[in-house]
């Protein structure tokens, strides 16, 4: 039996299609339940709606449950409470970025205007 | 004029060709060239033909999925060929930059020259007028383009194009999958997208495969390899391409003219260039074989976007029915 715990560590370490980083170092991964039944649903905060790679991340993540030997019904949305921004990805994870030529915005606008 | 050799013009002369051993000798050590003051003329100018071909082919993209662009036929395909021309309009942005560093004008490159100056293939200066066409270009066209950037990536011996390409390649990588994804789906979907799908392929595969330029025993100039611009050959980049497509061709069971030759252990295309294509019946004639120069004549002439999409680009003309 795979643990919630296990899940989230699957689920944190599918690579967004774009970028060779893990859901949870962009800061993507926002909330993965195991009900009583056993399903397991996920919430994946994505940075840009209708993005053409969502039906790709959806499929790794089935992927690496099914691999682990989730048998239970899993579900994936994309609908976050939240809305993702680029603080949201971890430090180490920016930093490997930018070595690589793409450039995160630590602070949004609003935030650095209240900051002032 | 014939001009007469100086003692000054020797030593001149003498200096160049030193510096130019010197960097050669370098190169092959595995030296990476960092600024343009450690380049001779002649690296310079190859490197900088390398990086124009490069961003000339990035910007016909536009053209090449404007009809892909807006015949989407739901609002998720169009977004999908919108990004896919925006990272692309992106990787011509980081090229056309580059090429400012040494001199050269990014406006003028884009804006000032004739169409028919632009470096760019056959296979970008297709039509792709629908969505299905599109993804089959993303499967078999954008992994040739990664072929392409990972070995200069990889290779390069100018490290800031090297370094530049890291962003390139992972969004390269993304059309890839992206286009193999849909590809798949329309193949299963009906017999009438699986026949499109397979119609776009029969059009689509030998463009891709001679994207990479004419076989190595007719290539009479490797400044690209000597000076390390890339690492590969034109049939090493090609062979590679074949070792990647074809499996996933026969995987979705899409008909391609190569297979795989048990006595070669390797994939092979089933045909040799140079083949013409027949406008007539729409299909590339495998059996009538044509002459190099007659092939060389046919890209010259360049395909059905080239001269209208880079019109298109330069007067930003693209009308009402964009979106």
């Amino acid at each position: 039996m795979v643990s919630a715990h296990q899940m989230r560590k699957l689920v944190g370490a599918v690579q967004d299609p774009h970028l060779p980083f893990g859901l949870d170092e962009l800061g993507m991964l926002e909330d993965l339940t195991v009900l009583p039944s056993g399903a397991v649903q996920i919430v994946i905060n994505v940075p840009c709606h209708h993005c053409p790679g969502l039906e790709m991340m959806e499929h790794d993540i089935h992927q690496a449950l099914r691999h682990a030997g989730v048998q239970e019904g899993i579900s994936v949305s994309f609908q976050g409470r939240k809305s993702w921004t680029p603080a949201n990805i971890t430090p180490q994870a920016r930093n490997a970025m930018q070595t690589m030529g793409i450039q995160s915005i630590v602070q949004l606008p609003e935030q650095s205007r209240k900051s002032r | 004029m014939m001009q007469v050799a100086t003692p000054e013009h020797t030593s001149n002369a003498a200096d160049e060709e030193t510096r130019e051993q010197s960097l050669q000798l370098r190169l092959r050590a595995g030296h990476q060239v960092e600024s343009e003051e450690e380049m001779t003329p002649r690296y310079r100018e190859v490197l900088i033909q390398t990086m124009l071909i490069a961003a000339d082919l990035e910007l016909m993209t536009l053209p090449s999925y404007y009809g892909a662009l807006c015949a989407a036929p739901n609002l998720d395909h169009k977004i999908s060929v919108a990004s896919a021309i925006q990272d692309e309009m992106g990787h011509a942005q980081v090229m056309y930059r580059m090429l400012e560093d040494f001199g050269l004008d990014a406006q003028e490159l884009i804006y000032g020259r004739k169409p028919e100056e632009f470096k760019s293939f056959e296979l970008i200066e297709q039509e792709v007028s629908d969505y299905i066409i599109c993804v089959v270009m993303m499967a078999l066209g954008d992994r040739a383009g990664y072929t392409t950037t990972r070995d200069l990536e990889a290779n390069c011996s100018f490290a800031p194009y090297a370094r530049s390409l890291r962003k390139v390649n992972y969004e390269e990588r993304f059309h890839v999958s992206h286009g193999e994804r849909w590809v798949r789906h329309f193949w299963n979907l009906s017999a009438e997208t699986r026949q499109r799908v397979q119609a776009a392929v029969d059009l689509l595969f030998p463009m891709s495969a001679a994207w990479f330029g004419t076989p190595d025993g007719m290539k009479k100039r490797t400044d690209q390899l000597l000076y390390r611009i890339r690492g590969l050959t034109n049939d090493e980049l090609r062979q590679q391409w074949i070792n990647e497509v074809v499996p996933f061709c026969e995987s979705v069971g899409i008909r391609v003219p190569a297979r795989f030759d048990a006595d070669q252990q390797r994939y092979i295309l089933t045909y040799q260039e140079p083949i013409a294509w027949d406008p007539e019946l729409r299909q590339w004639n495998y059996d009538t074989p044509i002459t190099w120069p007659e092939k060389f004549a046919h890209w010259k002439k360049g395909g059905p976007i080239k001269q209208p999409g880079l019109t298109r680009i330069q007067s930003e003309s693209w009308g009402a029915e964009l979106w």
